[in-house]
């Protein structure tokens, strides 16, 4: 932890020539900046010097903008093979891909300070394993930790059945990772228990994407800036994914691309695409579905809509009801209870649906997404209206302030306009995510959806949620990877409780030395019903493992072990290892083959990470990360696989990959390419064409278009709504805090910016409320909402918020969170806005923890409270810490 | 650049201690912010790079954006009515040492 005082320094050390030159790529945000770490030893006190053939950078100092500065936090001091040594870690300056030349956001420019480095606030990384004993976690050895683990895991699934053994994980922190995660918690435990770090179940978190047949990441970076048109939903990719924005789409908006930002927070990107001919549609939290269908209507009873594109590419009904006895009965949308909801017969049959709802008409639209109306239709006209016989090149991406809340509806909403605007299949005509944490998950085992007990009206079951079996008990033994689990998830504070209660409150607690009475104690203890906690972390993470674990292993993470990872547009790079991992922690795959083995489950002999990404690749193929013909490749050339990929540098190779005739590897620039030509041949060799590469994702490869009834999620919107003094309750990220600020709370340069968890108000609502910038105010609820228990549905809408209601299944609870008021002109009337993860202060606490019914994902960006001043923080009259300026200076 | 921001300001001199001064380049790529401060949020910035904005009264920390560090302030002293430079805080860009280059 650090205090929130940066003192800066006044020089650094530049690495000398000779200095050994590792590439990586940025562990951050969903674009990976390449990366390059100058590494030379500590001992002979040799430093760069500024002359050109003194530096490694062959550069004279001082050096011109956009050269290679080396900034005092891009320096640390690590152990490499136990010696220290000294590494700058900057931008790559040749790269050519991304981030050309070199640009980085300040996340991955600060990234030396993640470095593990015992003379800094990354000293208190996780050593040694842990066992809770006697109250206290005490580090054990790895054999006694493991065989613990082991035997309490098989106990709960031999005594309580394969869903009491939990697991909740992070989705992305490296192909190997991931796949040795999921080869162990799906294919050997093989349990519906199971989940990822940013939803309560294993579902897909675009359902709408997924329903019309677009995949998340088919879009290139070049895309986004090519486009004429580009609607932005749900985030500020300047915000968030820096690179995206300062070198794509600022480069598109200079070239004079119209940018549409459907945000409620008019942050840099926002206001410097509004100075530049842009427009900001300011929607109220919760109404997008209404603001998207408003567009849509104003475009289809003018006309507009891209016909050629429609008559080619979208299904009709024979075409969006075919598949061979799969097609619509078997999607996830087409059970009983949602039967006729979704699916169209074609462009018209939407078309006549979409007229027919009174409230995607204009004034109504307006009036509750709080949009001004012009707005509106400017955006319809720059997004489809012809210009003689030349149509606008439009491009659509979202992210997750348009698909956490009204999940399904959004998305379902999104995908329709971007058909019938012709985006998803062109250059610079693309509709995908804009993405947020890397692409680096890989699926060792298949989610066993039969074994889950939730189920809607109709054949399919739907993925267990893991919050709601938890706090109704089910749960025996929780696994948690990488992830926080409560401040992440909605209703946090509901969540603690009742951890608390089955893991601290039960009567079984370790009170002894010896290995076999610790394991019946916790036997005894998941018997009474309560539940034992394993936890994998890089740092003890409160209250997970700080309170609640009982076991605790170490983990090596970005630049300790070398790893494989994909950015948002697919392109695969390898992650080399360049420090020593701090004193006994090992990397997770590691981990779970240690404990597979244990547990008696065969397929986890990996000698190394390359064992595992080898073992891996088979699986990727068909995939949009298909990495299988490297190892190909590799293994023709006497390589192993990290070594072929590493070939790649910061450039990486764009999935899917594919080997020429001559043995030689190309990668896909973008996904549902319908101008593509692929080898008339077919696939060659060990080659796999995914029907990706050149059309959608549907059983006729055309998309499907489809409805998105309001009616479905207004009941739980109206519910929540601000009431009398209520303010709408959203969260998100900010540019300079990535996610919990497991590492920006150990670098003093962040700390100062942002000391505890803030709150943006409005002026004018803060001055009804007598608070100023630099309050403390608390954050509070008496009514949110959660869920008991994991219901059967019978009949239609019982899964519907109105629904558990009725059936009394939804109880409401107090929550409160503190901040720091931020009051300020950027931010909508009628809402406040905190950091998602402020792990301390956890803004989740006020979601409701009401999953979406028909996805099962929450709705993270909808919840509601009150603010009243409290205090004054210490950063209101200080000039030491924090700042209060607006985030839309231009 | 030195500035009489009119509010009290971290480091400010004068009887007001509202008078600062800071380097101009942008600590993220080295962009040159001459004429960008704002009276309004007493800002400079936004740099015409990648828009970073520092707030001067807050010994020039980052508001919005991607500086590595805060911007370097330049610490000032009042000699009767003379104001002297004295030191700078904070690495300034382009450099690996503020007085050797």
């Amino acid at each position: 932890m650090t205090t929130p005082y940066y003192i800066p320094e006044t020089n650094v050390p530049l690495p000398p020539k000779g200095a050994e030159i590792i590439t990586t790529a940025c562990d951050y945000c969903i674009v990976a900046c390449g990366l390059k770490v100058f590494r030379w030893p500590v001992a002979g006190s040799v430093r760069g010097g500024p002359k050109a053939n003194e530096n490694a950078f062959g550069v004279k100092f001082p050096v011109d903008p956009l050269g290679p500065w080396v900034a005092p936090n891009q320096h640390n001091i690590v152990l490499h093979k136990g010696q220290p040594h000294h590494v700058v870690v900057i931008p790559d300056k040749d790269a050519e891909f991304v981030n050309k030349g070199g640009d980085s956001s300040l996340r991955g420019g600060c990234i030396a300070q993640k470095c593990y480095n015992p003379q800094s606030p990354t000293r208190d990384r996780l050593k040694r394993p842990m066992m809770r004993i006697y109250g206290i976690l005490q580090p054990v050895p790895w054999d006694f930790a493991l065989e613990v683990a082991a035997e309490i895991g098989k106990y709960v699934i031999d005594n309580h059945g394969a869903n009491a053994y939990g697991v909740k994980t992070y989705s992305y922190q490296f192909i190997e990772n991931t796949y040795a995660i999921t080869k162990y918690a799906l294919r050997h435990i093989n349990t519906a228990n199971f989940t990822f770090h940013d939803t309560p179940s294993d579902v897909s978190s675009t359902p709408g994407f997924r329903d019309a047949g677009f995949d998340n990441f088919g879009p290139a970076y070049d895309d986004w800036m090519n486009a004429e048109t580009l609607l932005i939903c749900g985030t500020d990719p300047y915000e968030t994914k820096t690179i995206l924005f300062t070198q794509w789409i600022m480069r598109g908006i200079q070239n004079g691309q119209k940018a549409i930002f459907m945000v409620p927070r008019r942050t840099a990107g926002v206001a410097y695409a509004e100075a530049n001919g842009g427009l900001w549609l300011d929607v109220n939290p919760g109404t997008d579905l209404l603001l998207i269908n408003a567009i849509a209507r104003i475009i289809v009873e003018n006309g507009w809509q891209d016909k050629d594109w429609i008559k080619n590419w979208v299904n009709n009904k024979w075409e969006s009801s075919s598949g061979f006895g799969q097609g619509t009965r078997n999607t996830p949308w087409q059970w009983r209870t949602t039967w006729g909801k979704f699916q169209t017969k074609g462009f018209e049959d939407w078309k006549k649906w979409l007229l027919a709802q009174d409230e995607f008409k204009l004034a109504h639209a307006a009036k509750v997404s709080g949009v001004d109306a012009q707005k509106i239709r400017t955006a319809a006209e720059w997004m489809a209206k012809p210009n003689g016989l030349k149509r606008p090149k439009t491009s659509v991406m979202i992210e997750k302030g348009l698909y956490w809340s009204n999940n399904v509806g959004n998305t379902q909403a999104i995908s329709a306009l971007g058909i019938i605007v012709g985006a998803g299949g062109r250059p610079g005509q693309v509709i995908g995510r804009a993405g947020g944490h890397q692409r680096g998950g890989q699926r060792g085992g298949k989610y066993p959806r039969n074994k889950s007990p939730m189920k809607v009206p109709g054949r399919r079951r739907r993925a267990l949620d893991t919050d709601t079996y938890m706090i109704a008990g089910h749960t025996r033994l929780a696994h948690v990877i990488g992830t926080t689990w409560i401040q992440s998830m909605a209703g946090s504070q509901q969540l603690a409780k009742r951890f608390h209660e089955l893991v601290l409150a039960n009567p079984h607690q370790v009170r002894s030395y010896d290995k076999q009475d610790i394991i019946d104690t916790l036997k005894k203890r998941v018997d009474l019903g309560g539940m034992v906690v394993v936890n994998q972390e890089i740092y003890l993470v409160d209250p997970i493992g700080a309170r609640f674990a009982d076991i605790v292993f170490p983990a090596a993470t970005w630049g300790e072990e070398t790893f494989m990872r994909a950015n948002g547009e697919r392109r695969l790079r390898l992650y080399n290892k360049f420090y020593d991992p701090p004193g006994e922690a090992k990397p997770d795959w590691w981990i779970i083959a240690e404990l597979s083995k244990r547990m008696g489950f065969d397929g986890f002999d990996w000698k190394n990470a390359n064992d595992v990404a080898e073992e891996a690749s088979r699986f990727s193929r068909g995939s949009r990360k298909d990495f299988h013909m490297i190892k190909v490749a590799a293994k023709r050339e006497g390589k192993t696989l990290h070594q072929k990929l590493g070939e790649f540098g910061t450039n990486g190779i764009q999935g899917p990959v594919f080997m020429k005739e001559d043995g030689t590897l190309h990668g896909t620039k973008r996904l549902h390419d319908t101008t593509l030509e692929l080898d008339e041949l077919g696939p060659q060799g060990a080659n796999v064409f995914n029907k990706k590469l050149t059309h959608f994702n549907s059983q006729t490869g055309k998309c499907n278009i489809q409805k998105s009834p309001w009616s479905l999620f207004s009941d739980y919107w109206e519910w929540m709504k601000p009431k009398g003094d209520e303010l709408w309750c959203s969260s998100g990220r900010t540019n300079e805090r990535w996610q919990s600020g497991f590492d920006d709370r150990r670098r003093p340069y962040i700390v100062q910016r942002w000391p505890d968890n803030y709150v943006e108000i409005h002026t004018d609502d803060a001055k009804a409320r007598g608070i100023e910038s630099g309050d403390t105010v608390m954050v509070y609820s008496d009514r949110v909402p959660s869920l008991k228990e994991t219901t059967l549905g019978i009949e239609g809408s019982d899964y519907s918020f109105t629904g558990q209601m009725k059936a009394g299944n939804v109880e409401l609870t107090r929550a409160a969170v503190t901040g720091v008021a931020m009051v300020t002109r950027h931010i909508k009337k009628g809402m406040i806005y905190m950091d998602f993860l402020h792990t301390s202060q956890p803004a989740n606490a006020l979601e409701g923890r009401i999953v979406d019914w028909i996805s099962g994902n929450y709705n993270y960006k909808m919840g509601t409270a009150k603010i009243k001043k409290i205090g004054v923080s210490p950063y209101k009259y200080s000039f030491r810490s924090m700042s209060f300026a607006p985030r839309d200076i231009i | 650049m030195i500035v009489k921001l009119g509010v009290e300001g971290g480091g400010g001199i004068g009887p007001n201690r509202d008078v600062v001064a800071f380097n101009y380049f942008c600590t993220h790529q080295g962009g040159d912010m001459t004429g960008s401060y704002k009276g309004d949020t007493k800002s400079l910035g936004a740099c015409p790079l990648h828009l970073s904005t520092y707030d001067l009264t807050r010994h020039g920390i980052l508001i919005s954006g991607q500086a590595y560090q805060s911007l370097p302030q330049v610490l000032l002293e009042l000699n009767g009515n003379d104001v002297f430079a004295v030191a700078v805080f904070g690495l300034i860009y382009g450099r690996f040492d503020n007085l050797q280059g």
